[in-house]
């Protein structure tokens, strides 16, 4: 899993669908990517941060500057409902990918 | 010892430098990056290898703009910009504070300078152009030819403006005009004894624009004893009841009300609180109105429309000749846009606060340059910081940036701070006005800025500046290649931008160094004019007036008064006596001579000395009305030898104005003094005994204050309800040079600003060729350069530089000030020092302006300058 087109449309419902469990902070959507992917999918911070000012920009999330039980600034972000209703959309949309291409990869299998 | 704040801080700045990365884009890298540190050293890392892999894992600052640049949208390089093109600006200001400073605060003493010479001008063009009939009114001013050039009378003959009205089909209209403030204004026990009182005409309010509360312009001034008050006046002396056909008194006479004007504009020649009608001066002053050679009062005509004012010109020339029968005199018309710029005339005290044009020229210039200095500022720093945004404009391009938009970028973001120094201009001009109206004597108003029209200027100004400031920085950025850039090749721009910023930075100094030059000549000058020995002792004396023989014996009886004299003082504007002949005169010989009276205290009063023969003498009381004294310049025009008993005709006005004719001896030659200013040449003079009518006291220095104070109580007990009349001499001649002062005031805050913008310049300059050479300065350190050697390495670039700067400079500055000092016939030779003093300061100035960085750059350990790339 490395094509980097891939990770960049993957990025927005990964960090939706993230979020649809509750409010998180940059590093930590970070390290739960890296968790749930075991280890296959390694985004940078570079990459993260301007995807969620665009997703911010476009009203799927919100986020506000908090001090952490660390006593540290951060930032956090949560879903809107446009959010929350864009996540179902994406949900549909992969899954429809995903078993289209299961029966193409299941004919093309078979062809062999 | 790894410490971890420095560190973070550190990376911080690097991606700092990249102008397009957004303050909170850092803020949450910088919280992401402390959080992994966190969890690393939670994991039993160091400190210093957990800040290595989280930043090794964050990516280099290059590499994270590349991913910025993806996720920003390609939109953002088409259509309206400007909010962005804030944006970045402010950003980049945020981070480069220094640099920002540099720009912003030249920009706005150049602006500053810029806006305050506009409202000057537009102060100065407004006179009088309140007038009607601006346009076709004209003021006549005499024009006799002399040996030392033209005597030019703002006080043409006194007949002149009816006899034109009356002969000439081109004049329409004439008014005659003069002011007094002798005579003070009165009602019941209310006096107001400085008031100004306008004497003219009764065509006054017809002729000019003043227009009328209450009267009727057209009759207001017929009756002889009529006056018309201005609405201040009428509230002093009436308070809120109506002045109409009440009684005022002026001088001891009774003058009916008969109309209520508005009062005078500030930006007004003609200055007064009320106007009398002009048939008061035959009484008041024995003014015959049929004289020819009578000069008392200023004359004014309308033109016909359609007229030609230089053939009105010649025809009232001529007819000035046949009256007089004199061939050499003219007339000049003087369009009445033209009385407050343009005159520089004899007996003109009626036209008040004059200005100069030309004055106003040099200062106009004079601001142009400065904010041309903070200009080429504005874009040498913004030059030589390009290779700094090299990467950002290289980026923008290769993500589909076109060249349109990136010029349109930086010269938007050029406006922006040309709009902000236009703030701080603004600010700067709110708190210098007061000051600056001090030394211009002005009355500017800070409310003025916001006229439409005025402000329209400035704005333009402003956004031109900002597009000339920007222009070139943003066409040389828009060019670069963007491949070159992101490898990194470009460091520092190329040679011919180098040859320009040095040539920029000469340019700077040059003018500099031309306005250091001309303020220390002028302010030779006019030490030199302040310690000239003028062939009179000015120093304690005091010109007044006495109102009887028992006030006279009251003060002189005191002690504090060491001699007294009847005479025309020093310093007093003299007419030139309407002939002087003698046995074998050549009769196209036309020099005049000016006329003075002095009594025989003349000599202990002023401790003028004596050439040859001997002075008055009050055992002599033929000397009254038979001799007379000339100076050695008249002496000389009276023809070889001894001037001694030789019989000179004099033909004058007398103080009862008529023109009357004498013969005299002479029986003396004074020596020669300088009578009016240092402009002029020292000019042939005779001296009678009577005719003066003021009077000269020598008063013990050490008591000056309170002998005047008592001078004031002898005048109450005397002369009550008349205006305590007196000066010192000082002050008189003092006053000739008060323009001169003024310039050299003016000059000499222009000169500061220059400075102030070029060193700013040079510092900014400075701090960035510190910069690129910070590798070579490391390297030369550690092949064991000494700091002050760098130093010396790092500044000598900049004094070649301010030093041909200099070398340029000098011959235009001394080009003009010759030219200005031309204007006295007894000057200064300006001499190397002015020069030399100017090279020196400009050297020392700026060694102290790029010392700062360069002893940094030069004391900096090797280590953190070899690894600073």
């Amino acid at each position: 899993m490395s094509s980097d087109t891939l990770v960049a449309a993957s990025a927005k419902p990964m960090v939706l669908a993230l979020l649809l469990s509750g409010e998180s902070y940059g590093y930590e959507i970070l390290q739960r990517v890296r968790r749930v992917s075991g280890g296959e999918l390694a985004w940078s911070s570079a990459m993260l941060y301007p995807v969620l000012r665009r997703m911010e920009k476009d009203g799927l999330i919100r986020s506000d500057w908090r001090v952490s039980e660390e006593n540290r600034m951060r930032k956090y972000y949560r879903l809107t409902d446009h959010g929350r209703e864009e996540c179902a959309k994406e949900k549909s949309r992969w899954l429809s990918v995903q078993s289209a291409l299961r029966k193409v990869w299941a004919t093309a299998a078979a062809a062999d | 010892m790894f410490d971890l704040e420095k560190a973070i801080r550190a990376w911080k700045r690097s991606l700092e430098k990249n102008p397009s990365l957004e303050d909170t884009y850092i803020s949450e890298l910088e919280a992401a990056l402390r959080d992994e540190v966190a969890d690393r050293v939670k994991r039993g890392e160091s400190p210093e290898e957990a800040f290595r892999q989280a930043r090794s894992g964050m990516g280099e600052p290059q590499a994270i703009d590349a991913e910025f640049a993806k996720v920003r949208s390609p939109r953002r390089f088409g259509g309206a910009l400007f909010g962005n093109y804030v944006r970045v600006a402010l950003r980049k200001m945020r981070r480069q504070k220094g640099y920002s400073f540099i720009t912003v605060a030249g920009l706005a003493v150049g602006l500053a300078c810029c806006v305050l010479m506009m409202l000057w001008v537009a102060d100065e063009l407004s006179y009088d152009r309140f007038h009607a009939n601006r346009d076709s009114i004209y003021r006549l001013i005499a024009e006799t030819p002399n040996e030392t050039g033209t005597m030019r009378d703002a006080h043409p003959a006194t007949p002149l403006g009816p006899a034109a009205k009356a002969g000439l089909p081109e004049v329409q209209d004439f008014c005659r005009y003069r002011t007094s403030s002798f005579y003070g204004v009165k009602r019941g026990d209310k006096a107001f004894l400085d008031e100004v009182i306008g004497v003219a005409d009764p065509s006054f309010f017809t002729f000019f624009t003043f227009p009328l509360i209450k009267g009727d312009p057209k009759t207001a001034l017929d009756g002889p004893k009529s006056v018309v008050i201005t609405e201040t006046l009428a509230r002093k002396l009436f308070g809120d009841a109506d002045p109409m056909g009440q009684l005022v008194t002026v001088t001891q006479d009774a003058f009916t009300v008969t109309g209520i004007m508005r009062d005078v504009p500030r930006n007004s020649s003609m200055r007064f609180s009320c106007v009398i009608p002009m048939v008061n001066m035959h009484d008041y002053h024995h003014v015959d109105f049929e004289n020819w050679d009578s000069k008392f009062v200023a004359a004014y005509v309308r033109l016909a429309p359609g007229a030609d004012a230089s053939r009105a010109g010649s025809k009232l020339s001529d007819l000035l000749r046949t009256k007089l029968n004199k061939p050499s005199i003219s007339i000049r018309l003087q369009g009445l846009k033209d009385v407050h710029l343009r005159s520089d005339f004899a007996f003109d005290q009626d036209n008040v606060d004059q200005g100069s044009a030309s004055t106003l020229t040099l200062f106009s210039i004079a601001a142009a340059a400065i904010l041309l200095l903070a200009c080429i500022n504005f874009m040498n720093l913004a030059t030589a910081r390009a290779s700094n945004r090299g990467k950002e404009v290289g980026l923008r391009k290769v993500t589909g940036a076109r060249r349109s938009d990136i010029v349109r970028q930086f010269l938007g973001e050029s406006v922006i701070q040309a709009m902000l120094g236009l703030g701080l201009a603004f600010l700067l001009i709110w708190a210098i006005l007061p000051l600056f109206n001090n030394l211009a004597g002005k009355q500017l108003a800070f409310a003025w800025l916001f006229r439409p029209g005025l402000l329209a200027i400035v704005l333009g100004v402003t956004v031109g500046t900002g597009l000339l400031a920007g222009s070139y920085p943003a066409f040389c950025l828009a060019s670069f290649q963007p491949a070159a850039v992101l490898r990194g090749s470009f460091l520092g721009g190329s040679r011919g931008q180098a040859v320009l910023r040095k040539g920029l930075i000469v340019l700077q100094f040059a003018l500099t160094v031309f306005f250091l030059v001309g303020t220390l000549i002028v302010d030779k000058q006019l030490r030199f004019i302040r310690t000239k020995d003028l062939g009179v002792d000015t120093h304690y004396v005091v010109s007044t007036a006495f109102r009887s023989e028992p006030h006279r014996q009251a003060i002189l009886a005191d002690p504090r008064i060491l001699s007294s004299s009847w005479s025309t003082p020093p310093g007093g504007e003299l007419r030139a006596a309407l002939d002087v002949s003698w046995n074998g005169k050549n009769p196209d010989d036309h020099t005049s001579f000016l006329r003075a009276a002095a009594d025989p205290d003349f000599l202990e009063v002023f401790r003028a000395k004596m050439a040859e023969g001997r002075f008055f003498s009050k055992e002599m009381e033929s000397d009254r009305t038979d001799a007379v004294i000339v100076n050695e310049t008249a002496a000389r025009v009276l023809g070889p030898g001894s001037p001694l008993g030789k019989r000179l005709t004099i033909t004058a006005m007398s103080n009862a104005g008529r023109t009357e004719t004498s013969t005299y001896s002479v029986i003396g030659v004074i020596k020669d003094f300088h009578q009016t200013t240092l402009r002029q040449a020292i000019e042939p003079m005779v001296f009678t005994w009577a005719g003066a009518y003021g009077i000269n006291l020598r008063i013990e220095a050490a008591h000056l204050d309170e002998t005047i104070k008592f001078l004031e109580r002898q005048w109450k007990a005397y002369a009550p309800g008349f205006r305590f009349i007196y000066n010192f001499l000082d002050d008189k001649i003092d006053s000739f040079y008060k323009q001169d002062r003024k310039t050299r005031s003016i000059l000499g805050v222009f000169t500061v600003l220059a400075l102030f913008t070029a060193c700013l310049g040079l510092v900014g300059l400075a701090a960035f060729i510190a910069e690129k050479r910070t590798k070579e300065i490391g390297v030369r350190k550690v092949l064991g350069a000494s700091a002050r050697g760098l130093v010396l390495m790092q500044s000598r670039e900049f004094l070649v530089w301010v030093l041909a700067a200099n070398v340029l400079a000098w011959p235009a500055a001394y080009l003009a000030a010759g030219r200005w000092l031309q204007g006295f016939a007894y000057r200064v030779r300006p001499g190397i020092a002015p020069a030399v003093l100017a090279a020196v300061f400009s050297l020392l100035v700026a060694l102290l302006s790029v010392a700062y960085k360069a002893v940094r750059a030069a004391t900096a350990n090797p280590t953190g300058s070899l690894r600073y790339e």
